[in-house]
């Protein structure tokens, strides 16, 4: 079975280490990662991920920036988006959710949380 | 023998003085009556209630002015044997108008004195009474000048009025902002906080894996650092509800069907801790003006407390009741600051536990943030400063008493809607 193909961006150098580390140790996940979300759209057409997990809050452009650069992509807007973030006020939660996203996990998150969520999500691509 | 003629002379001088002595008295009689008839102009052209009386309260001097003032005349308050009670109903203000009279009597000098007389027609006048003691032939008679008051207290009433609700504003708003203040330096550190947070759990999650149950003191360290990421986790949450407590969406409330629904939510733990409930909710109770879901959180922290301190078992008592509030510790007093005016009403509810009870020495503390007697993993001490916070908010009260191994009362008053 292929792997799938997961796209974690995070400005945390060290959250985008041992994320990498968990989801490649299950054995199914192919893991790319970006610190910034600036050059999301020729990444995700290089990579072409199968989920995105997005941070909401980052240097020069956010998480919901990055989700409108999607949306206005035709492969971009394909792709579930999964937002992993310490922000956890309901009205980050809905304009992310306005924006499309699929979930939105609050940091921390144990690793099997995460694993739950992503495979739900990749259960209606 | 008379002497004629010395008669005739006595006679024509009586007569002639007597003559003289009644164009003299004619004279005096219309220079009286005219100084009598411009007092009675003056007297009349004062707006002023001004009167001349002596101690028994009969009236010798009492104007129009006065007549206008209390609807009375002066045949009518001179008639009645007890016109102090009739002006004055209220025993405050007949205490003050008779205290006057005694300080009058006793220090001989003028006095100054505000009061509230009820006219005839039963209206309620504010008046500022001038009185002076003038001794006369070993009498004592009192001068005294009545000016209506009315509309400048009622202004004044008004503007301080208007000042207390600019002085509340603005302490709201002091509030309001400093815990927006609060709110932003909350998020700000929730998230800071949380993203290494996250990264520590993402590696204790990979170590975890590399961990075999086998290694007992290696699984047992990783399952503590878990547990203890949780309750870093737990403190930042409290952190950022505690800076939330400040927008409220107050409502006219049932506070029993609050209290019921709050007591839905933690009947399990009650139950299962094996404590025996007792209600005794008031079925006339006027509504509160409260923020439902703020108040059900203040029952739940109580209601969890109390179980918490009854791990074995035991009584718990949840009361409510209507109350008329008259004593200090209630919060009552006439300042602007006390949340209750005297003889408010209100409404009570109290939580009660027969379970450990809290040492005096913690008593004072309970509501400070972060002081917790349930040791690391009993909770964070933000419970109870959420509550005092919330309780705040809603300009309410909320009361301690306890006493080490028999229980713990808290009581919480709300404003009526």
């Amino acid at each position: 079975m292929d792997k799938r193909k997961v796209m974690v961006v995070d400005d945390e150098p060290d959250f985008l280490k041992v994320i990498k580390l968990n989801l490649e140790e299950m054995g199914n996940y192919e893991v790319m990662t970006l610190s910034t979300a600036k050059n999301i759209i020729p990444e995700v057409h290089s990579f072409r991920p199968d989920i995105i997990l997005l941070d909401m809050l980052m240097p020069s452009t956010g998480g919901l920036d990055a989700c409108e650069m999607l949306n206005n992509d035709q492969l971009g807007k394909s792709i579930p988006i999964i937002i992993v973030s310490a922000l956890d006020k309901e009205q980050d939660k809905y304009k992310a959710y306005k924006e499309g996203v699929t979930d939105y996990l609050v940091k921390p998150i144990e690793k099997k949380d995460l694993i739950v969520a992503i495979e739900n999500c990749l259960k209606y691509k | 023998m008379y002497n004629m003629k010395k008669i005739n002379f006595i006679n024509k001088i009586n007569i002639e003085q007597l003559e003289k002595l009644g164009v003299r008295h004619k004279k005096v009689g219309k220079r009286l009556r005219g100084s009598e008839d411009r007092l009675q102009n003056v007297l009349a052209a004062i707006r002023e209630g001004v009167t001349f009386s002596d101690e028994t309260g009969h009236f010798y001097v009492y104007n129009s002015g006065m007549e206008k003032l209390t609807g009375y005349s002066m045949e009518e308050a001179n008639a009645c044997s007890d016109f102090i009670n009739l002006l004055y109903p209220d025993p405050k203000d007949r205490q003050m108008a008779l205290w006057g009279i005694t300080e009058l009597l006793e220090r001989r000098t003028n006095r100054e004195t505000e009061a509230v007389i009820t006219t005839k027609s039963g209206q309620l006048k504010n008046v500022c009474i001038a009185s002076s003691l003038i001794p006369y032939k070993e009498r004592n008679l009192f001068l005294s000048v009545y000016q209506d008051v009315t509309k400048r207290k009622r202004a004044e009433e008004a503007l301080q009025k208007a000042y207390t609700k600019l002085k509340e504003m603005q302490a709201q708003l002091i509030q309001a902002e400093k815990m927006e203040a609060i709110g932003r330096l909350a998020s700000g550190v929730a998230h800071e906080v949380r993203n290494p947070l996250g990264i520590i759990l993402q590696g204790i999650n990979y170590l975890e894996g590399k961990v075999s149950p086998e290694e007992k003191d290696m699984f047992e360290v990783v399952q503590m650092m878990k547990g203890n990421i949780k309750r870093a986790d737990n403190i930042v949450c409290a952190l950022v509800e505690f800076s939330r407590a400040g927008e409220l969406r107050l409502k006219a409330e049932d506070i029993n069907s609050v209290l019921e629904n709050s007591m839905g939510l933690v009947q399990r733990k009650i139950n299962s801790a094996g404590i025996e409930i007792f209600k005794e909710l008031a079925s006339d109770l006027p509504k509160v003006s409260i923020d439902s879901n703020k108040i059900e959180q203040v029952f739940i922290n109580l209601l969890l407390n109390a179980a918490d301190a009854m791990p074995k078992g035991g009584k718990l008592f949840i009361r409510s009741y209507p109350i008329q509030l008259n004593d200090a510790k209630s919060g009552v007093a006439r300042r602007n600051r006390d949340h209750f005016k005297l003889m408010e009403k209100a409404v009570v509810v109290q939580i009660e536990d027969t379970g450990n009870g809290i040492l005096k020495e913690n008593l004072g503390r309970v509501f400070d943030p972060f002081f917790t007697t349930k040791g690391p993993k009993g909770g964070v001490g933000l419970g109870l400063a959420i509550t005092k916070n919330i309780i705040d908010m809603h300009k309410g009260v909320i009361d301690i008493e306890s006493e080490v191994g028999k229980g713990t009362r808290a009581s919480v008053i709300l404003k009526v809607a």
